[in-house]
């Protein structure tokens, strides 16, 4: 149950930390928050999971499981267009 | 600002070359080692429906040992110099013991017997399920209790290719990898700002770059470590251990090994070694939650005997061992320490350890394994990229008429002419573009990159009819790394002979779709059991592998199919334009 809530904790965070990234609010204040709320979730997650599974583990779990959660947030929610025209390819 | 930019020239040569002359090779190790994570235990259970799930509560390491000694020197009238029992682990009852002969100066021999033991029936003389025999180096290419997994760990860590040079070729990989996650994270000047987002151009080698960048950027933890702990692995037995022989052991590699290890010589006194269930639950007492991997006796049954409890403490990604008296039973010491006298054995451990993410149960190894994947299309989507940029510079896009037209306006826009080749005067009249190499390079790349899927669903596939129609655990094997090769020799000679390269690439997932569903497919008509009778049985591990491989099958149809349409659809339009279509 505990690493289901962290797992959780991450993909919020994750979520949160790309919203901010793409949408590039205005507001410093909402953009400080944001990134600090990111920061808490995958530290608390971290913490979960350590708390858990021990030292070792837990930490090494949060640094496996942070960057596949991260592949699969940025790729649904982190699309973005392209930057200049691309050229064609010959695929 | 100059010597800057030639600085990231040079790095960013440095990734594109030492990636693109290993790519290949590269992909086929850490394709297979996304699978091979699970070889020992979880697609030990799936290949081998005979072994129990759940090990007997009744199972005792004390008689585990010496029915395999008793069995030993009934077989081959030798002495029993030391023994190895593996302990069976959740969710298949597996276990084994390796006795080696004594040497002639007590020390343990190098050539002995393995056998395997079905945990499930306890250990009477029932429990002893399959037995190899030779030299160590023989011992561990069969030790990974099923011909399944014996031939995907050592196609991971060696290839198959024969020792030393399996070995030296992996590690050189290793090393490889860790060179380009190293200058890729040089070149990749934007890294922190460009992970969160990912930006998806409309051509399909753009998307291939920023694929490779996206998954470069979160992966490059997993492939630092990866690569360090697989290079340390590949060269601690073939080249550093005898290298530290040479320097302060005279070239005496046994020696080194024992002072390493922390063993004294054998007193050639006989005594009884303690019982080892006794020191088994001295461990747990010491340590809550202990999960023991291995115990190893050295000098059995000699006054100086030694015996190692080896396992993980609750929370530990490390292996700890407790260290007995052999004779006395009594508890000598816990070494976990880099500094204490069993450092070689603890590295080697950890660094298994941290590279097959044995550590944490199935979470962690389904981690190992996405990441894997993960790391295999980075190194495939890298080479794609290379391919299709040095091709462009040639040639226009790789290997097509189509491109050849396309590539005049793009060498214009860059200044130079297509076809020009580095270092020809500028003006020079361009000459007919020539990227037939690298459009074979492309093709072979999709050859190998849907050939090496197709081969392991291949093995998957017929991993049960060979356990079936073949004599021995040995036999098995080799057939089954004869199909592997043979699928992936296959698949690259269609994608380099075929056209429209899509759509073959797109029928090759097909197959590997249907080769998946086969495995299933073969183990119920085989074995005897369906999805449904272990999931009846509670086999949890066996359950997820049949989901796995019926989902895998499901999506890759899909996925092959749609390529394959794609590709036709494409030629067809092109034909209608009057180009050629790769």
């Amino acid at each position: 149950m505990t690493g289901w809530v962290a797992w959780m904790l991450v993909l919020g965070g994750l979520g949160l930390a790309v919203r901010v990234r793409r949408r590039s609010p205005r507001s410093a204040l909402w953009r400080v928050a944001a990134w600090a709320g990111s920061g808490l979730a995958l530290a608390v997650a971290a913490g979960l999971w350590i708390g858990a599974l021990g030292v070792e583990v837990g930490l090494v779990v949060w640094l496996a499981l942070v960057p596949l959660s991260a592949l699969a947030v940025v790729a649904l929610f982190g699309r973005r267009g392209p930057r200049r025209a691309e050229k064609p390819d010959g695929w | 600002m100059a010597r800057t930019s030639r600085a990231f020239r040079q790095m960013h040569a440095i990734h594109a070359w030492t990636g693109a002359v290993t790519a290949l090779a590269l992909y086929v190790v850490m394709l297979t080692g996304a699978v091979a994570v699970f070889a020992r235990h979880d697609l030990a259970a799936w290949a081998d429906p005979a072994v129990n799930a759940e090990t007997d509560p009744g199972f005792s390491a004390e008689r585990a040992l010496r029915l395999s000694i008793a069995r030993f020197q009934a077989e081959t009238g030798a002495p029993a110099g030391s023994a190895i029992l593996f302990f069976p682990q959740p969710g298949a009852a597996r276990a084994h013991v390796s006795i080696m002969a004594a040497a002639e100066d007590g020390a343990a021999g190098h050539d002995g017997v393995d056998y395997r033991l079905d945990a499930g029936r306890g250990t009477d003389a029932s429990a002893v399920v399959g037995r190899a025999a030779g030299d160590t180096e023989r011992l561990y290419q069969t030790d990974w209790t099923t011909p399944l997994g014996s031939f995907l760990v050592h196609l991971h860590t060696d290839l198959w290719l024969p020792p030393p040079w399996g070995r030296y070729l992996t590690g050189l990989l290793g090393l490889t990898l860790l060179i380009s996650a190293l200058s890729g994270l040089v070149i990749h000047r934007r890294l922190l700002r460009d992970a969160l987002l990912l930006r998806w151009p409309r051509g399909r080698s753009a998307r291939w770059r920023e694929a490779h960048k996206s998954v470069g950027a979160w992966g490059l933890l997993f492939n630092l470590m990866i690569g360090l702990t697989g290079t340390l692995l590949s060269f601690a037995a073939a080249l550093l251990l005898p290298i530290v022989a040479v320097i302060g052991f005279g070239g005496d590699v046994a020696e080194a090994e024992r002072v390493f290890v922390g063993i004294p010589p054998a007193a050639g006194v006989e005594r009884p070694t303690a019982d080892l269930d006794r020191l088994m639950a001295d461990v747990s007492t010491r340590s809550p939650g202990f999960r023991p991997a291995f115990l190893h006796v050295h000098h059995l049954d000699d006054a100086a005997a030694v015996v190692d409890v080896t396992g993980f403490d609750r929370g530990a990604v490390s292996q700890a061992k407790y260290r007995f008296d052999g004779a006395t039973g009594a508890f000598r010491s816990r070494l976990d320490g880099l500094a204490d006298d069993a450092a070689l054995s603890k590295t080697l451990a950890m660094l298994l350890s941290l590279h097959f993410g044995n550590f944490g149960g199935g979470l962690v190894k389904a981690a190992w394994a996405l990441l894997g994947v993960a790391s295999a299309g980075l190194v495939l989507s890298g080479l794609m990229s290379w391919v299709e940029r040095r091709g462009r510079l040639v040639a226009g896009p790789v290997g097509s008429a189509a491109g050849a037209r396309l590539a005049a306006p793009l060498a214009a826009q860059a200044g130079k002419p297509a076809g020009r080749r580095a270092g020809a005067p500028a003006g020079t009249p361009g000459r007919a573009p020539s990227g037939r190499g690298y459009g074979l390079l492309a093709r072979l790349a999709g050859g190998v990159g849907v050939g090496v899927p197709l081969g392991l669903a291949g093995v998957m596939a017929a991993a049960h009819p060979m356990a079936a129609l073949t004599p021995s655990s040995a036999a098995a094997t080799g057939a089954l790394t004869l199909v592997f090769w043979s699928l992936v020799a296959l698949a690259c000679a269609l994608a380099i002979a075929l056209r429209p390269l899509a759509s073959v690439l797109g029928g090759l997932l097909t197959a590997v779709a249907i080769c998946l569903l086969a495995a299933v497919v073969a183990r119920g008509f085989l074995a005897g059991v369906w999805p449904w009778h272990s999931l009846a049985e509670a086999r949890w591990s066996v359950v997820m592998t049949d989901l796995v491989l019926v989902g895998l099958s499901g999506g890759l149809a899909w996925a092959g199919l749609r390529l394959a349409r794609l590709g036709l659809a494409r030629r067809a339009a092109g034909e209608r334009a009057g180009a050629v279509v790769p």
